[in-house]
């Protein structure tokens, strides 16, 4: 019986390249074709992509897991010379934010006092110094395009909650005068991944708040206007230039569009998938300065137990937890494949932000 | 006759031994402050089953021990066969989880149709197991879930998700309430039930329907509710006699009753559907999925709530 079975593969394959006049042609064809591109084209588009990373004049800052402490790190964009750019025993340094002059990072800082958590916004330069605490019991800080201002949302209740979404209203601190105001809509409530593209709008993911369900809107910066953007997903991020968005449009896919904002709308176009993984989670992704490549994290999704001090059990894109994540980084155009920058999962290497080259 | 409310305090500080007994005398003292539903419920609800106030003061009905036919053999293959159940005692959440509910000990509501007595929705069965444990500890007594694989103990004093056979005896009244198996059938449906027929395209504030035979609200409708079980169509197939519930590994788990979404046609206690638990995805539910908490007594409760019902009668 065994031995019946052979001839109908036989007679499958038959059929399959029944229209081919010499099968042995084809294969001759195919080979000496191979051969011919593997000569003249000596580079893969990865090795491409390392190439012109060497190049580019910026640097990735993210946040990473090291000796039982959160604390963040700055690579180059081909993900060489990692190193600690904080370095601090009983603070959590998360979610680091660059101003877009380049001059100073805000971030999350969670310390644990007789077992209370508390999270917190704070501010340095760029290369470290000159840290201050901003807000207490704060999350999910971004910078004004003009790097005058730092929004933020505060934590909605005073246990904390590691859930992103946990927050209401928001505030605007000035890094000049050091003043704090709050959002004039008192309706704000339950937003999370806030970027700030242009002078009228701030986007951000809103999750059972202000009425929505599930959705990633647009916030007049000084007014209550709210614009369902209509995408779905989370953890938008606003280009350089304003003019482009990234974002997850679900667990396994970072996608870019258009970004059309007038004074009076906001609104989308132009959708196209820029990475996608049928396994892996994708989130956080963000533009390079130059608008030419987007940086991701990439790990495992499913719950993680808390494994440390400073970790919580939860999935591992919210902030905080730590998952065999690493970073990825992949051209705008969508042209080639991701290159893998971060290559220790178990170092949970997470939200990336560009910097300029000149951080020591 | 009902305690004196200094008595009643005194009792709280008893806490887990006296816990039901202080519950149902509480319950007497305190009837004057139920709402007007609360007391039709009352006046509705069965000699079995007994409504009371949990420490935190949400009500609850006290369902007794008993036997009914789970199922149906004129439903979806999933629904049959029609097949003897036993559960244990065990009270069960009047109304849905409200917002309320959440508020009060600090859980991040995801609900979207906002609201301190409208249902919790939007929410992840896990989500939903986190708060049955939030609010045991609230009350002093023993999570039931591991918060990592979400492992349901059986044994501990806690709060946790009814089983599909727990939501099925409490949505039937026992088997005895024929007012809403009539209405299921599709008479009168909007009376006990909001649903896709009468809703303003989103949920209704608990307790505005009437109750079913043991005064529990909104067991069909409002919103679909989870249950422990991971769901698995052909369970009723083998499924054990005595307190069943699907267990073992499963990114499913059974929803039930239908939510202001749901045609008539599926406002119907044998209905069961399985739905995403929410283990690895943060952020995409539906505003049709909500729940409610259970407790399973011990011997030692059970006997002191009987004690406790002999002295008010």
């Amino acid at each position: 019986m065994k031995y019946q079975s052979e001839p109908k593969y036989a007679q499958t394959f038959r059929i399959e390249f029944g229209n081919c006049r010499d099968v042995k042609m084809l294969f001759v064809g195919c080979f000496v074709l191979l051969a011919f591109s593997s000569l003249v084209v000596p580079k893969t588009i990865a090795q491409d992509l390392v190439g012109d990373l060497k190049q580019y004049p910026h640097q990735i800052v993210f946040e990473s897991y090291d000796t039982d402490n959160w604390e963040l790190f700055v690579m180059n964009a081909d993900g060489s010379d990692r190193r600690k750019l904080t370095s601090t025993k009983g603070l959590h340094e998360l979610y680091p934010q660059v101003s877009p002059d380049g001059t100073k990072i805000c971030f999350l800082g969670d310390t644990y006092v007789d077992g209370v958590v508390n999270r917190s916004v704070y501010l340095m330069d760029i290369d470290g110094s000159n840290r201050i605490k901003i807000a207490d019991q704060s999350r999910q800080p971004c910078w004004s395009p003009d790097s005058s201002k730092i929004a933020y949302v505060k934590q909605e209740f005073k246990k904390f909650n590691v859930a992103d979404y946990v927050s209401k209203g928001m505030f605007f601190y000035d890094v000049k005068t050091k003043k704090t105001t709050e959002h004039p809509n008192p309706a704000i409530h339950h937003l999370y991944n806030l970027t700030w593209p242009d002078k009228n709008w701030i986007l951000s993911t809103v999750h059972g708040g202000m009425g929505f369900g599930h959705a990633i809107i647009a916030i007049e910066v000084d007014g209550d206007k709210v614009i369902d953007l209509k995408i779905s997903g989370c953890r938008p991020c606003a280009s350089p230039s304003g003019k482009q968005i990234t974002w997850s449009q679900n667990d396994h896919t970072v996608s870019v569009a258009d970004l059309v904002l007038n004074a009076d709308s906001a609104r989308v176009e132009k959708i196209r998938v820029l990475a996608q993984s049928k396994t892996l989670h994708l989130y956080h992704p963000d533009f390079s300065p130059t608008g030419d490549y987007v940086t991701y994290s990439s790990g495992t999704g499913g719950r993680v137990a808390a494994s440390g001090p400073g970790t919580f059990t939860q999935v591992a894109e919210m902030i905080g937890v730590r998952g065999p994540w690493d970073i990825y980084i992949k051209r705008v155009d969508g042209h080639g494949e991701a290159l893998r920058l971060t290559k220790d999962p178990k170092l949970s290497n997470k939200e990336s932000e560009w910097l300029p080259r000149k951080a020591k | 006759m009902a305690p004196s409310q200094s008595e009643v305090t005194r009792w709280c500080d008893v806490r887990r031994a006296s816990y039901w007994v202080v519950l149902s005398l509480f319950l007497l003292g305190l009837q004057q402050g139920c709402t007007t539903e609360q007391k039709k419920a009352g006046e509705r609800t069965s000699s079995r089953a007994i409504p009371v106030l949990s420490l935190s003061k949400i009500p609850l009905v006290l369902i007794p021990k008993g036997e009914f036919l789970m199922g149906s053999d004129e439903g979806p293959p999933n629904e049959g066969p029609a097949h003897k159940v036993i559960v244990d005692a065990y009270a069960i959440d009047q109304f849905e989880v409200t917002q309320k509910q959440f508020a009060a000990i600090e859980m991040p509501d995801p609900s979207q149709f906002k609201s301190n007595d409208r249902p919790v929705e939007q929410i992840w069965w896990i989500n939903a197991a986190e708060y049955c444990n939030a609010r045991s500890e609230a009350e002093g007594l023993e999570p039931c879930y591991d918060e990592l694989d979400f492992k349901c103990n059986f044994a501990a004093s806690g709060y946790r998700l009814p089983t599909e056979a727990e939501w099925e005896y409490a949505a039937r009244a026992g088997g005895q309430d024929d007012s809403i198996l009539a209405a299921s059938a599709g008479n009168k449906i909007g009376s006990f039930a909001c649903y896709a027929g009468n809703s303003t395209q989103k949920t209704e504030l608990v307790g505005k329907k009437k109750p079913n035979a043991w005064g529990i609200h909104e067991m069909l409708g409002n919103v679909s509710e989870w249950c422990e079980d991971v769901y698995l169509p052909d369970y009723y197939q083998n499924s054990p006699t005595k307190n069943p519930c699907a267990g073992g590994e499963g990114g499913k788990r059974v929803i039930r009753g239908g939510s202001w979404k749901s045609p008539a046609k599926d406002l119907r206690v044998t209905s069961r559907l399985g739905r995403t638990a929410g283990f690895s995805d943060a952020c995409f539910t539906g505003n049709t999925l909500g729940f409610r908490c259970v407790r399973r007594l011990s011997e030692q409760e059970l006997k002191q709530l009987e004690n406790a019902n002999k002295t008010s009668e």
